[in-house]
């Protein structure tokens, strides 16, 4: 075998001696001398190996380098492929992904059917021309070229806005010179479909962490109606937020509308459509068509937006949860585009999510301000757990019993603001759920006072919460 | 004869939840309140102990697996037997909901509290109902 292997670098050898010119067998009999016959064996071992080839040239056959194999077995007619190289190449060109080849210089040597398919006919022309429109590599293959790496593994947008994954590596020719393999897969849909799953990751993660990002309204609904365009893709929305006690609505995010001027009434027809998708606790769907004779309301708002905004879709979808209407989605489509029926259920399904988001903000800010109200009460009050640790106390109380900051009291067990006498209490509020007494209560520097405590439990939703205090005072205190 | 209520002079309070803790800790603070009381932990055992003992209130949950608070409402108001039985909801939902489902019109319905409520206002709220 190596006695063959050295006999076939001779053989190479002596073909690149001579040249770009080539050599007929003759010559290549002399300069390694071997008779005719065992060299034409040898010869068309290397062909079959892919490492020289020839030209037929008049009567004479004149052998060259293969400078790349694979393009050498697809440049060949048919008749002149063996019958390994004809089921190679057919293989290659039926591929479900792109086989490409490149030589040093980023020229196309060879792109199989699933290429041309996509590109036409390329063969010669730049790699990063043809498939990215651009002047120079911004596939990353460059690092192959430099040799800077002999295997590369990228993911990028072609000219058409596909999304290509490329495997591709370096492969040394048998003329010392060096080809690009590329394969290359049109991966547009996969990572649509994975950008789509991140961002309901992203828009569920903002929705679990609404209240403790503190979040405003604002800043959530913006958030949301961004990642919702990233998944859904549609062109223009908004969330309205919906007060009910003056059934007004007010607009606290939008996106996609364009920057020219619209009639002011665009404001007033979108409010119409949520309005009147609110006041039928219904979710509405419009298909634009201009030859529209229905005259309800809400189809007639519509009509007017789609005409401005050249629309093919309107959905208005309820923001609800628990039974409350906290607003309503508007999410429009420009004509020639419509949502795909899962995308639909997706937007319907997400709402009540979006509900829960916003409801949560609004119980946060209206538990601030309750905390606002008993923060001004003059009355001390405190919140212990069942097993009597403060966890709430508001500023009169921290005055009361002369403490500056609530860290300085929470945490601590009630008792310790009392005489012997209040340990009774907690006992007391477990079994009847509410207690009134007077108590002997002891402040930071030592002294004490009376209080008239009332005290409640609190029941949850799971069973007994916590333990609330008021003090009333005494007459004279 | 003289019911146990008429001998004990204590009123009844039924209390309606599926929530195991909340029914116990409820129904223990009633007692120790001087309240009797009945418990039932869905719908079904509702309407069934309902038919042997008829309570002055109901402390009813809203949400609860089963027969919906619609369904139990019903079947009370059109039982002649209840007509005096005044109701309270007990609930986690929201009172739109409610509202939306029409619960708070029937005039059996005397007051609605929403969870997490202070045990004073319940009992206040029971006092309330049973003194009238």
């Amino acid at each position: 075998m190596k006695a063959d292997a050295d006999l076939f670098a001779k053989i190479i050898g002596a073909i690149q001696g001579f040249g770009e010119t080539g050599a007929t067998v003759d010559e290549i009999s002399k300069a390694v001398s071997l008779e005719r016959h065992t060299l034409s064996k040898y010869m068309n071992l290397l062909r079959a190996d892919g490492r020289v080839s020839y030209k037929q040239i008049g009567r004479a056959r004149v052998w060259f380098i293969s400078k790349s194999p694979l393009q050498h077995v697809f440049g060949l007619s048919e008749e002149d492929k063996t019958y390994t190289e004809k089921v190679f190449s057919r293989i290659l060109s039926d591929m479900p992904e792109g086989i490409l080849i490149l030589d040093f210089d980023y020229n196309i040597l060879f792109a199989n059917r699933y290429l041309t398919t996509l590109y036409g006919n390329c063969v010669g022309k730049k790699f990063y021309q043809t498939l990215f429109n651009s002047s120079q590599d911004v596939s990353g293959i460059s690092a192959l070229i430099e040799g800077v790496t002999e295997e590369l593994e990228s993911c990028v947008e072609d000219k058409e806005g596909r999304m290509l994954e490329i495997k591709a590596r370096r492969e040394k020719n048998p003329d010392s010179s060096f080809s690009i393999i590329a394969i290359i897969r049109d991966v547009t849909e996969k990572v649509l479909y994975e950008r789509q799953i991140k961002n309901l990751s992203e828009l569920q993660r903002l929705l679990g962490e609404s209240v403790n990002r503190s979040y405003t309204i604002d800043e959530l609904a913006s958030t949301i109606l961004k990642n919702l365009c990233d998944v859904i893709r549609f062109n223009m929305g908004d969330i309205l937020i919906y007060d009910p006690t003056s059934t007004s609505l007010s607009t606290c995010a939008t996106i996609g509308y364009p920057d020219e001027p619209v009639p002011l009434d665009v404001e007033e027809w979108k409010r119409k459509i949520a309005l009147v998708t609110i006041q039928r606790r219904a979710n509405f769907y419009f298909n634009f068509d201009h030859e529209n004779t229905n005259k309800d309301e809400i189809v007639q708002a519509a009509c007017r937006l789609a005409r401005i905004y050249d629309l093919q879709e309107i959905h208005s979808i309820l923001l609800k949860t628990k039974g409350e209407i906290h607003g309503v989605l508007l999410i429009l489509t420009r004509a020639g585009r419509s949502l795909s029926r899962e995308d639909r259920s997706l937007l319907e399904g997400l709402s009540e999510m979006i509900a829960g988001g916003i409801a949560k903000i609004k119980a946060e800010e209206e538990w601030k301000l309750k905390t606002n109200v008993l923060d001004i009460l003059a009355h001390p009050i405190f919140m212990i757990t069942m097993e009597g640790i403060l966890a709430y106390v508001n500023p009169a109380f921290l005055k009361m019993w002369g403490y500056d900051r609530e860290s300085e009291v929470l945490g601590r067990h009630y008792t310790k603001f009392w005489k012997e006498d209040a340990k009774d209490v907690i006992h007391a509020l477990r079994q009847r759920g509410k207690w009134e007494g007077e108590l002997l209560a002891v402040r930071r520097d030592g002294s004490e006072f009376n209080a008239r405590l009332s005290a409640s439990l609190i029941m949850g939703k799971k069973g007994p919460l916590q333990l609330i205090g008021i003090l009333e005072f005494d007459n004279g205190n | 004869m003289e019911t146990e209520n008429e001998i004990t002079g204590k009123k009844t309070v039924m209390v309606v939840d599926d929530e195991q803790d909340v029914l116990l800790s409820v129904t223990q603070i009633l007692e120790a309140n001087n309240y009797r009381t009945i418990k039932a932990s869905d719908g079904y055992e509702c309407l069934e102990k309902l038919k042997e003992e008829i309570p002055e209130v109901i402390l009813l949950d809203i949400m609860m697996p089963g027969l919906t608070s619609r369904e139990i409402l019903e079947e009370i108001t059109k039982d002649g037997r209840l007509a005096k039985v005044k109701i309270i909801f007990i609930t986690a939902v929201h009172s739109l909901e409610a509202e939306e489902a029409g619960l708070l019109n029937a005039s059996q319905v005397v007051d609605y509290i929403e969870k997490p409520f202070s045990m004073k206002r319940l009992l206040d709220a029971i006092e309330k109902v049973v003194t009238e």
